[in-house]
């Protein structure tokens, strides 16, 4: 499995000393080294995925704190797992696996008042859409991906986030290939109509 | 083979990828990061104090094993066979008085097979194997099954070392009887004895009691009585 291209949506990475051309090194590597003993492996696998990871849960949930929590959850998950990790299984699916896990755990525990969550959260989604002027387009692929169902919704931040395949985001939210591309062919769809309008 | 609408899919996806991440700039706090960071480096240090941190736990343990197995130790069934030690290792005063000699070898429990010198030889054999197979998982077999083979081992030299006391007797002096008895007496006692003797008219016996005393002092005086 090919490690996570140096996106530019990675954000800030001077911190962790990566830079988009250190791909020396697999995922699997890194985390093997981290297992290992090599703090500097760990320190450059979080700078990999540190946005995405943090971008999946914005999108699902966006409210920061929680936001906060979980991802910070996934990463203690990680860590924890160091030792039992198994370089046959891609870090990025299994990365977004124990997202997925979490955000679902998540719903679980939230179901009762997630309506008025969401509520809130589009309220102020629309008052800093009106402050955020010169950010339009951005603000409105938010709220666009924010209005897809739920499982659309995960599909596709799967998809632009981690940058999985298919196959891989068919396996970890557990339905069928099949689906998870009428899933991503329907949110791509209103995401599109939501940024021309 | 990928359909047309597959192809449509993943060029939408592309052009939506590239609007989507130029707009993405949310990241996680410094502080989180911080935070998390540390926990992977954390994770990295902790194996290496374990030990340090449970290493009274160990000290702890190895103490109670042994006191443990000393604790064991003294209470093994030890008893029998210190008494025979005890008794093997006794000072035999006289050599020649077997009588008192053999007293303590006498079997102190009453074990049969104790006392293999009043057996035959193939009852004995065959009472302490039985002894040593019939129960050898229980340990009380086996703790009787070590006392008789000990009493064996003290019975078996100590009987080679002291022989009947006839034969004793007769080989260490080379005497019999009376003269045996000669052959510690005084000559001055001996001679009243035999005076005595013919005194009670027990002539023949003083004959010979004379003669047993000339053998063993030739050289000495003779009273006037017995010159005849």
């Amino acid at each position: 499995m090919p490690a996570a291209p140096p996106a530019s949506g990675l954000g800030r990475q001077a911190p962790f000393g990566y830079s988009p051309g250190m791909q020396a090194h697999s995922d699997e590597q890194l985390m093997q080294r981290y297992g290992s003993g090599e703090m500097t492996a760990f320190e450059e696998l979080y700078a990999r995925y540190r946005g995405p990871l943090y971008r999946y849960f914005m999108r699902q949930l966006g409210d920061e704190p929680r936001v906060n929590d979980l991802y910070q959850g996934v990463w203690e998950k990680v860590i924890g797992a160091r030792g039992r990790y198994r370089p046959d299984r891609p870090f990025k699916a299994w990365l977004f696996r124990i997202a997925h896990n979490h955000l679902v755990d998540f719903y679980r525990r939230q179901k009762p008042t997630t309506q008025i969550d969401q509520a809130g959260f589009l309220a102020t989604s629309a008052e800093q859409e009106s402050q955020l002027e010169q950010a339009q387009r951005k603000a409105l692929l938010d709220q666009a991906v924010q209005s897809l169902p739920e499982d659309q919704r995960e599909v596709i931040v799967l998809r632009l986030e981690g940058d999985l395949s298919l196959d891989d985001i068919a396996a970890l939210t557990g339905v069928g290939r099949e689906t998870v591309k009428s899933r991503l062919r329907y949110a791509t769809a209103k995401l599109k109509q939501a940024m021309v309008t | 083979m990928n359909e047309p609408r597959d192809d449509n899919l993943e060029s939408d996806l592309d052009a939506l990828k590239s609007t989507y991440r130029a707009q993405s700039s949310e990241e996680p706090p410094d502080l989180i990061d911080q935070a998390i960071l540390n926990k992977a480096r954390h994770s990295l240090e902790s194996p290496a104090r374990r030990p340090w941190s449970f290493g009274w736990i160990h000290g702890l343990t190895t103490a109670a094993i042994i006191v443990l197995g000393f604790a064991i130790y003294l209470h093994q069934p030890m008893p029998e066979q210190d008494e025979a030690i005890r008794v093997f290792k006794q000072p035999s005063p006289k050599l020649r008085d077997t009588e008192s000699m053999r007293e303590p070898l006498r079997i102190p429990s009453a074990s049969a097979a104790a006392e293999p010198d009043q057996m035959p030889a193939s009852r004995a054999a065959g009472e302490r194997s039985s002894l040593k197979t019939e129960a050898a998982p229980s340990t009380l077999a086996r703790a009787k099954a070590q006392v008789a083979e000990t009493e064996e081992q003290r019975v078996s030299p100590l009987a080679a070392a002291a022989p009947a006391p006839e034969s004793l007797s007769d080989d260490e002096t080379g005497l019999e009887g009376a003269e045996k008895d000669a052959a510690t007496e005084q000559p001055g006692p001996w001679l009243e004895r035999i005076l005595e003797m013919r005194r009670q008219g027990l002539e023949v016996a003083a004959a010979q009691e004379l003669a047993a005393f000339r053998a063993t002092w030739p050289d000495y005086p003779l009273p006037a009585e017995l010159n005849d």
